[in-house]
């Protein structure tokens, strides 16, 4: 069934996600909000006193159109970076509540909940993950949220969660190389074990998913395969039928398996 | 020389547009410090920087038609425009 572990737990727990509380003090929030409220007083007073153009009020025009508000929107732009990053803030849309509850269930055996206890991942443990490896992998994973806001706000926003839940699945293999950011294939420990060294060359090369069913199991209680939905499923959403056996509990969770260990790279 | 009058003119009027843009630009990186959710902190980081750089731009854009302006009186004084024409 869609949204439960093997062991029938709902992968929706009765809590939800509270909103992003902003951290009011956090010294780039004060320098950001300082250097707002300088620009504002300036701006506003010209507006209403509408004074001379003297050099006097070019130099504060400069401040109130120029370095202020530069300083504003840099210290914003770090705290909006840093609050991307953060479990809350991708918890916030309510299509991710499943995901973002379940990887802060203390009693949750999913593969991201594991990951989100090692302190080492903190509140960041969604973007830890799903961030691109490599040089650009900050910017492309930038780009591939944008995209998820786009879809959430034109497609998702006003769709119930399990309508949703049932809809949203995996765009693309999920790849090996976050994964190996930490569990790096060239460490003793992991060759250690034999499953490793049996398909080192496959997981380097992405064949086999380290998130498949037949290795360490999907992500999520609520991951489906990667690509378009099944024609089958499609359908079946589609005519408004009700939609089961997804997810790793599920009978289709084994074909769930091959298929992404099959379409990964 | 009318053609400085009547930009000189314009001068005021650009500036408080450029100011109303920057207040507008400075409401949306509030609201994202705020209320850091997607839709705050992407119009912030994408509309808010948008508005408040073509503000800064216009203000720039003055500076640099006031400092040409000001060089061409000093070379031709007796074409230029009086400080008096100035807002």
């Amino acid at each position: 069934m869609l949204g439960t572990f093997a062991d029938g737990r709902s992968a929706f727990p009765p809590r939800t996600l509270c909103p992003p509380s902003p951290p009011l003090f956090a010294p780039l929030v004060l320098i950001s909000a300082g250097c707002a409220c300088g620009a504002a007083l300036i701006l506003i007073g010209f507006l209403v006193l509408r004074p001379t153009l003297n050099a006097t009020t070019r130099t504060l025009l400069f401040f109130g159109m120029g370095a202020l508000p530069i300083g504003a929107a840099a210290a914003a732009n770090v705290q909006g970076y840093e609050a991307t990053q953060k479990r809350e803030f991708c918890g916030s849309c309510h299509v991710m509540i499943p995901q973002a509850s379940d990887s802060i269930d203390v009693k949750s055996i999913g593969l991201a909940s594991r990951h989100a206890r090692n302190p080492y991942f903190g509140d960041k443990n969604c973007y830890t993950c799903h961030a691109d490896y490599g040089m650009f992998g900050t910017v492309l994973t930038k780009i591939g949220g944008m995209r998820h806001v786009w879809l959430y706000y034109t497609e998702f926003h006003g769709m119930p969660l399990a309508e949703a839940t049932e809809r949203i699945h995996l765009r693309k293999p999920y790849p090996n190389d976050n994964c190996m950011q930490c569990h790096s294939t060239e460490l003793q420990g992991w060759l250690a074990s034999a499953d490793h060294r049996a398909a080192l060359q496959d997981v380097r090369a992405g064949r086999v998913s380290c998130a498949s069913a037949g290795c360490h199991g999907v992500a999520h209680p609520t991951t489906k395969p990667p690509g378009p939905l099944p024609a089958q499923l499609a359908a079946a959403i589609e005519a408004g039928a009700p939609v089961s056996g997804w997810g790793p509990g599920g009978a289709m969770a084994e074909d769930a398996g091959s298929a992404e260990a099959g379409r990964t790279r | 020389m009318s053609r400085y009058v009547i930009r000189s003119s314009r001068v005021p009027h650009l500036l408080r547009i450029a100011a109303g843009m920057s207040l507008v630009a400075l409401a949306l990186m509030m609201w994202s410090l705020v209320d850091p959710t997607p839709a705050p902190v992407l119009i912030a980081l994408s509309l808010g920087q948008v508005i408040g750089t073509v503000s800064f731009a216009i203000y720039l854009s003055i500076v640099a038609w006031d400092l040409r302006r000001r060089r061409q009186a000093d070379a031709t004084p007796e074409e230029s425009a009086s400080p008096s024409d100035l807002p």
